[in-house]
C-alpha cells in the first residue's frame, strides 16, 4: 500500500507541474511575453494543462481503486510523454528543414519545459501501464 | 491440377480485426478501388496456396445484410450476384452472440461459408472460452480459430479455403421455428415454379420476401408467381 | 399465427438461435476489469474527455503541419533546383515551361505529399487503436443537434488539414444524407493551404490583431459550417440524421503494418487523383499568365480575365489583382500568395506585404481573407466532390453555393464595417 501512496503523491506533483507549464503558456501567449524554456503557445499549453490535470485525477483515484487511477496515470502520462516526444520530433525536423534550406538553426530556441519533463511522465504512463496489464 | 482462380469474399461485422485478415492473408498484393458506380472503397488481394491462385474480395463491414445501407447492398449484391466460390466471415470471438447474425444471414444465403474466429486472445483475456469445434457443429461450418493481428491461425485459414473449395458443402439450413418455416416453405413451393427466381437460393428469397425487403420485393412483382406469392403472404393478416 | 409480422418476427427468431448457439459454444468465467474499461473511464470522463481529445488533435496538428515540414522542403527545394536547371534551357518559351510550368506545377503538387502522409499515419494511429470511435462517440451529441453525425466530426477536423482527406474520409459515414451534407459543408473548414493567404494579408494590413483577424477565419469556417449543415438539413434532405449506433472497439496497440498499410493506401489515392489534377491546373495557370508571350501580366490572358472579373467583385473593394488571385486561387488556395506576388511585381512575401499595406484597406484586406476562405472549393477538392458524389450536380451545387456564399459574407464584412466606421 506504500509504494502505490508513493506513486500517488508523485504523479501529483508531475501533475501539478504539467499544469504549471501549461498554464503559464496560456498566459504568456495572452500577454504575448517571452520568457526561456516555456513558449507562446495556446492550444500546446492547454493541451498540457489537460495532460496534467488528468494526472492529478489519477492520483486522487489511485487512492481509492488501483485499477482506475492507473487508467488515469496511463492516459495523462501517455498524454504528456507523446507532447514531449513529438517537440524533440519537431526540433529534429526544424533542424533538417534548416539544413534544406541552409539557414542556420537555434535547437536552444524550441527547446521546452515538455521535454525536460519527458522522463517523469514516461515512468508515470509505464506504471500505469503495467499496473493495468498485470491485473 | 485445377488452374482455376478461387473467388473468396471477406465479409464480417465492423471491427473484428477484418483489414488485419486481409492483409495478412493477401500481404502487399492489393489494389484498391471503388465498387461499380459506388463511392464505397473497393479493396481486392491475391494469394497463392497450395497451387491455387485465391482472389480475395474485402467486403464492407456490416451487422447484417438487410439492404439498408450502402455497404450492406454491396456485400449482398456481391455474395448473390458474383457467386464467390468462398465466404470468409471475420467472427470476434470476445463478441460471439452480435457476430452470428450475419453468419445466419449468410447461411440462409446459401454460400459456401468458412469462419474465421477471430481475436481469440482477445476474447480469453475478457474471460470468454468459446469452443471453436462445438460452433463448427452447431453450424456445420468450418471454423478457424485466428489471432490476426498476430498472424496466427493464417496459413489454416487458407488451408480452410482451399478444402471449402474442392469440396463445398452447402451449411444447413438453421430453422426459425415452425411457423416461420411453415410460411417458408409455402413460399419455396410458389418460387420453385418460376425459371428466373431460381437463380436465386430460394430459402433467402422467401425469408427476404417474408421480411419485405425491397429488392426482392421488387424482384417478385416482376415474375409470374407474384398473385401466388401474395396469397401465401396473406396468412399473416 | 403468432399475431406478429414475419417482419418482425424473423430477425427476432435469428437473435434467438444466435443467442442458444452462444450460450452452448462459450463458456464465462470471471475476470476482473479490463484495460479497455479503465481507458474508458478516463477517455469518456465527464469532464477530462473532450479536453483529452482536443489535446490529441493538436497533437495530431503539430505531427502533421510541423513534423512533415523537411519532408515538404525537401520536396520544394528539389523542384526549385531543377527549376533552376530547366530555366537555363536556350529555348525562352520552352525555358518558361519547363521551369515555371512544369517544374513549379509538380513540384507545387508534390509538397502536399508530406503533410498527407504524415496526417494519415496519425489518423491511422488513431483508427488502429480504437481511440476514433470513442472521439465520434464524444461529439455525436453536438453535431447532431446541428443535423449532422457523429462521424462527421471526425471528417470536419480532418479538413483543417486538407478538405481533400477530410471528404474521402466520409466513406466512413454510412446514410447517404448525412454523408452528402458532411461533404458538402466540408470546404468551409479552413484547410492549411488557405493559411499563407491569411498570413500575409493579415500580416500586411490588420498591425497587431493579425494573429487574432487569422485565428478568427477558422472560426468563422467552422461557425459557417455548422451552419450551413443546419439548413441543408432542413432544406434539401429533410430529415434527422440517421441514429448513430456504436460500439466502442476495445483498444488495442496500433500495429504498425496495419497503420502504414492505412496511410499508403489513401497517400497513393490522393498522389494519383491530386497530381492529375492539380498538375493540370498549375500548366493552364502558367500559360493564361505567360500568354501572349511578353506582354506582361496585366495584358496576359490572366490580366484581361482579372479586368473581366473586376467589376463583379468592385463592391466589395477588390480590384483586379485581387480578382485574378481569386481566380488562379481555385486551383489551390495557396496560388492566391503567388499570383499576388506575380501581380504586384515583387517575389519576396515580405514585399507583397508592403505593397499591400499602401494598396488596400484594412477592411478590404478582412473581406478578401473571408472571401478566400469560403469561395470554391480548391480544383482537387472539387475533383474529390465529384468522384465521392459522383455526381455533377452536388459538385456544382457545392460551387455555385459557396461562391455565393463568399460573396455575401464579406459584403456583410464590408457594410458593417463602413457602418462601424473603418475604412
Amino acid at each position: 500500500m506504500g509504494k502505490t501512496r508513493l506513486v500517488a503523491s508523485f504523479a501529483a506533483a508531475v501533475g501539478v507541474l504539467y499544469v504549471l507549464v501549461g498554464v503559464l503558456e496560456v498566459v504568456l501567449c495572452v500577454a504575448t511575453m517571452d520568457i526561456p524554456l516555456v513558449p507562446q503557445d495556446l492550444f500546446g499549453g492547454f493541451s498540457i494543462a489537460v495532460a496534467g490535470s488528468t494526472l492529478l485525477v489519477g492520483a486522487k483515484k489511485l487512492k481509492k481503486t488501483l485499477w482506475e487511477g492507473a487508467g488515469f496515470l496511463l492516459v495523462g502520462g501517455g498524454l504528456a510523454t507523446a507532447f514531449g516526444v513529438l517537440y524533440l520530433l519537431i526540433i529534429g525536423a526544424s533542424a533538417l528543414d534548416a539544413l534544406i534550406v541552409g539557414e542556420a538553426y537555434e535547437a536552444l530556441a524550441d527547446l521546452r519545459a515538455e521535454i525536460a519533463l519527458l522522463p517523469l511522465s514516461a515512468s508515470l504512463a509505464y506504471y500505469g501501464y503495467r499496473a493495468l496489464s498485470s491485473s | 491440377m485445377s488452374k482455376r482462380e478461387i473467388l473468396v469474399g471477406l465479409i464480417g461485422n465492423p471491427n473484428v480485426g477484418k483489414s488485419s485478415v486481409f492483409n495478412r492473408l493477401t500481404g502487399a498484393k492489393q489494389r484498391i478501388g471503388n465498387w461499380p458506380g459506388k463511392t464505397v472503397e473497393k479493396k481486392e488481394g491475391w494469394f497463392r496456396h497450395r497451387g491455387f491462385s485465391v482472389h480475395v474480395v474485402d467486403l464492407p463491414g456490416v451487422y447484417s445484410l438487410s439492404a439498408i445501407s450502402i455497404d450492406e447492398a454491396i456485400a449482398r449484391d456481391f455474395i448473390v450476384e458474383e457467386k464467390p466460390d468462398v465466404v470468409v466471415d471475420i467472427v470476434d470471438a470476445s463478441n460471439l452472440e452480435r457476430n452470428l447474425y450475419l453468419v445466419l444471414q449468410l447461411i440462409e444465403l446459401e454460400a459456401n461459408l468458412v469462419i474465421a474466429l477471430n481475436k481469440i486472445d482477445l476474447a480469453q483475456s475478457m474471460g470468454f472460452e468459446v469452443d471453436h469445434e462445438a460452433l463448427s457443429r452447431e453450424l456445420s461450418i468450418p471454423v478457424v480459430p485466428t489471432i490476426a493481428t498476430k498472424g496466427y491461425g493464417i496459413d489454416e485459414l487458407k488451408d480452410a479455403i482451399i478444402s471449402s473449395f474442392e469440396n463445398p458443402q452447402p451449411p444447413k439450413p438453421i430453422s426459425y421455428g415452425e411457423d416461420v418455416e411453415q410460411a417458408i416453405s409455402e413460399l419455396v413451393e410458389a418460387f420453385r415454379s418460376d425459371a428466373e427466381l431460381s437463380k436465386y437460393p430460394l430459402r433467402w428469397l422467401a425469408i427476404m420476401c417474408l421480411e419485405r425487403d425491397q429488392t426482392v420485393a421488387s424482384l417478385i412483382k416482376k415474375s409470374s408467381i407474384y398473385d401466388k406469392v401474395k396469397e401465401v403472404l396473406g396468412f399473416e393478416r | 399465427m403468432s399475431g406478429k409480422s414475419f417482419e418482425a418476427l424473423i430477425p427476432e427468431r435469428r437473435y434467438e438461435v444466435a443467442s442458444k448457439i452462444t450460450q452452448r459454444v462459450v463458456k464465462k468465467r470471471e475476470t476482473r476489469p479490463s484495460i479497455s474499461d479503465a481507458l474508458d473511464q478516463v477517455f469518456l470522463h465527464k469532464w477530462l474527455g473532450l479536453p483529452i481529445f482536443f489535446a490529441m488533435l493538436w497533437a495530431a496538428f503539430r505531427w502533421t503541419f510541423d513534423a512533415s515540414a523537411p519532408v515538404s522542403d525537401a520536396i520544394d527545394a528539389f523542384f526549385s533546383w531543377l527549376g533552376e536547371i530547366a530555366a537555363t534551357v536556350p529555348n525562352e518559351v520552352l525555358a518558361s515551361f519547363l521551369s515555371d510550368g512544369l517544374c513549379g506545377g509538380l513540384g507545387f503538387v508534390l509538397v502536399f505529399v508530406g503533410p498527407i502522409f504524415f496526417l494519415f499515419f496519425a489518423l491511422g494511429l488513431l483508427e488502429d487503436s480504437g481511440y476514433l470511435a470513442r472521439a465520434a462517440f464524444l461529439m455525436d451529441r453536438l453535431m447532431h443537434r446541428f443535423g449532422m453525425h457523429g462521424r462527421s466530426f471526425i471528417c470536419m477536423l480532418m479538413g483543417f488539414g486538407c478538405n481533400l482527406p477530410a471528404i474521402m474520409s466520409t466513406r466512413t459515414i454510412a446514410d447517404e444524407k448525412d454523408r452528402l451534407t458532411t461533404i458538402l459543408v466540408n470546404p468551409l473548414m479552413s484547410c492549411s493551404a488557405r493559411l499563407p493567404v491569411y498570413v500575409v494579408v493579415a500580416g500586411a494590413v490588420m498591425g497587431q490583431y493579425a494573429s487574432a483577424a487569422v485565428f478568427s477565419m477558422y472560426v468563422l469556417g467552422l461557425a459557417l459550417a455548422l451552419m450551413m449543415a443546419l439548413l441543408f438539413r432542413r432544406v434539401l434532405f429533410g430529415g434527422e440524421p440517421s441514429p448513430f449506433i456504436m460500439e466502442l472497439p476495445p483498444y488495442s496497440k496500433p500495429l504498425m503494418r496495419n497503420v502504414f498499410i492505412y496511410m499508403w493506401e489513401r497517400g497513393v489515392v490522393f498522389l494519383k487523383k491530386a497530381a492529375t489534377i492539380l498538375l493540370a491546373g498549375a500548366l493552364i495557370l502558367w500559360f493564361l499568365s505567360t500568354f501572349p508571350w511578353g506582354a506582361g501580366v496585366e495584358n496576359s490572358y490572366a490580366g484581361l480575365l482579372g479586368h473581366a472579373i473586376e467589376p463583379l467583385l468592385r463592391p466589395l473593394g477588390f480590384d483586379w489583382r485581387l480578382a485574378v488571385a481569386l481566380f488562379f486561387g481555385f486551383m489551390a488556395k495557396e496560388v492566391v500568395v503567388e499570383a499576388l506576388g506575380i501581380l504586384y511585381g515583387v517575389e519576396e512575401e515580405e514585399a507583397v506585404s508592403a505593397i499591400l499595406a499602401n494598396s488596400i484597406t484594412p477592411l478590404t484586406g478582412y473581406a478578401f481573407m473571408a472571401f478566400t476562405l469560403i469561395y470554391i472549393p480548391c480544383l482537387a477538392t472539387i475533383g474529390i466532390i465529384r468522384s465521392e458524389t459522383g455526381s455533377w450536380r452536388w459538385t456544382l451545387f457545392s460551387v455555385a453555393y459557396l461562391l455565393a456564399l463568399a460573396y455575401i459574407v464579406s459584403a456583410l464584412i464590408v457594410a458593417l464595417g463602413h457602418l462601424l466606421g473603418f475604412g
